[in-house]
């Protein structure tokens, strides 16, 4: 199997809070610097309540790098930053120690800045949009190591390996085989899932619950299931209609 | 020239790093390339006694970068085979006193005369790998078909990924295709599944990889045993030919010709 890695920019992309950077993990430092330097300035103009958000995915992010990114571009071209994500604990430890927000932007926007309103006035479809923009995205496999920790909903667009962990307030979906450890409901809500392509984890937590799995005990394994709570309980169900869709 | 510089590396020890290192090298070598071979792992060296160059060694890479020596005094030339250094670790010191800027700038100072720099890497996931990797373009992932060293490898990937190294190749080594096909062991598409990366070679268990080992002298030189057929295939498709993987079967013993041997030895009984 060949992966090919195909070097680019830093890719901009629209989000609720303004723009999300998403920084390919193939390009050297120097590349990075230089990428975001390319960025047309028309691309920094965000009304005021709007930020911007750089994510590194997996890089680990060196002091050189978060230091040239702040005094060549984001205190050169006066940029407001929401967040610095990733999905390396290295770089964040680096972030968190110095003292830049490392949590989802959607939790970041100053309370003060947001449009006042009563719970009772939001309707449903808002609802619905702000808990997809909570959604943190995973575009690859995620490898041994790897942890992914956010207090909305997680898609992993790819495999989870043995050693990789995703904890998630909100649902988790791994769309390829769960083989890590999920926690969904991590911060204690009961209403939510886990959905896998392929069950092949021998440990699942969900809400306050944890429940162990393996070949013998749950006729689910290596097939495509969704993981509730029903009554406090864990509930493995095969996905069916996946099922039959791979057949 | 501008040689190709490749991290050997695993995350687990004891899965063939060094001797995968030491096989491809003098393979490559015998190809004609000229070859040096870096024992990272300072401290814990033992590249040089795979390589049986352990009585030759004077210095070392450290004292290349302290400025202790010049280059052409620590590298070592294999005399067996034309093309083959090796460039040895320290063993009285330890991985703090290198850092990863000093391990660019000596490969830098290596690549205009060779054709290929291997870097041999300590086990796990700190200073001493990432020192080695540094300097490293392309990286070669050694795993074993067990469990724990394909979470290792997969773990070794992922940051091989984020500091951009390409391309990322797996070995397998160690391979037994009889406990394979009874089911005991991981089989080559399981590991593939689980680490999605270019294989480069699979290489099975043989019992003259000790031999060899214990008597310092590469495989690869006198290709007498599939593990050494199997490294100088690595070798090969390393140089970009299109090399097809071994039957590993016939070395099994289930094979077709095995099965027909088989048959008769037990006919004379």
């Amino acid at each position: 199997m060949l992966r090919k890695i195909r070097k680019s920019d830093a890719k901009p992309e629209r989000t609720h809070y303004g723009l999300k950077f998403i920084i390919p993990e193939n390009l050297t430092e120097d590349e990075i610097l230089k990428s975001l330097v390319r960025i047309p300035a028309k691309n920094y103009k965000l009304p005021d309540e709007q930020g911007i958000a750089l994510d590194f995915g997996g890089r680990s992010c060196s002091k050189r790098l978060v230091l040239h990114i702040l005094n060549s571009i984001v205190w050169e071209k006066d940029l407001r930053i929401l967040s610095w994500l990733s999905s390396n604990e290295d770089s964040m430890k680096l972030f968190r120690s110095a003292g830049l927000c490392v949590n989802e932007p959607a939790e970041n926007i100053n309370e003060a800045e947001k449009p006042e309103e009563s719970p009772e006035s939001k309707n449903e479809s808002e609802k619905t949009e702000e808990r997809i923009s909570a959604l943190k995205v995973v575009y690859n496999s995620m490898r041994s190591g790897q942890k992914v920790e956010t207090e909305g909903d997680v898609l992993v667009l790819g495999h989870l390996n043995p050693g990789a962990e995703v904890i998630a307030g909100g649902s988790i979906i791994v769309a390829g085989r769960l083989l890590g450890v999920v926690h969904a409901g991590g911060y204690g809500r009961g209403d939510v899932f886990v959905w896998a392509g392929s069950f092949e984890t021998p440990q699942v937590r969900i809400g306050n619950k944890l429940c162990y799995a393996d070949s013998k005990s749950t006729s689910c394994w290596r097939k495509c299931v969704v993981i509730t709570l029903e009554d406090g309980t864990p509930v493995i169900r095969e996905n069916k209609f996946m099922s039959m869709e791979k057949k | 020239m501008s040689a190709r510089v490749i991290v050997t590396t695993s995350g687990k020890g004891g899965v063939g790093k060094t001797t995968s290192t030491a096989n491809i090298a003098a393979a490559l070598a015998k190809f004609g390339k000229k070859v040096v071979a870096i024992d990272a792992d300072v401290g814990l060296r033992n590249l040089d006694v795979i390589m049986g160059l352990e009585n030759r060694v004077v210095y070392n890479f450290i004292d290349v970068i302290e400025k202790t020596c010049k280059m052409s005094a620590a590298l070592v030339k294999d005399k067996r085979v034309p093309g083959l250094y090796l460039l040895p670790a320290a063993q009285t010191r330890t991985k703090d006193a290198v850092n990863p800027e000093q391990m660019i700038a000596l490969c830098e100072e290596l690549k205009p005369d060779f054709d290929f720099i291997f870097l041999d890497c300590p086990a796990g996931i700190e200073g001493g790998f990432k020192n080695a990797a540094a300097g490293a373009d392309e990286a070669l992932v050694v795993t074993t078909p067990e469990i724990p060293a394909v979470r290792d490898a997969d773990r070794i990937i992922g940051m091989l990924e984020s500091m951009g190294k390409s391309p990322i190749r797996l070995i397998i080594n160690r391979l037994r295709p009889n406990m394979v096909q009874d089911g005991d062991m991981l089989a080559k598409d399981d590991i593939l599944d689980v680490l999605s990366i270019e294989l480069i070679g699979v290489v099975p268990e043989d019992e003259s990889v000790i031999r060899a080992t214990n008597n310092g002298e590469p495989m690869t030189m006198t290709l007498d045993s599939p593990a050494a057929h199997a490294y100088l295939n690595i070798a090969e498709r390393l140089l970009g030919h299109d090399v097809p993987l071994m039957d590993l079967e016939s070395y099994a013993g289930r094979g077709f010709f095995s099965k027909i041997k088989k048959f008769f030895r037990g006919k004379k009984k």
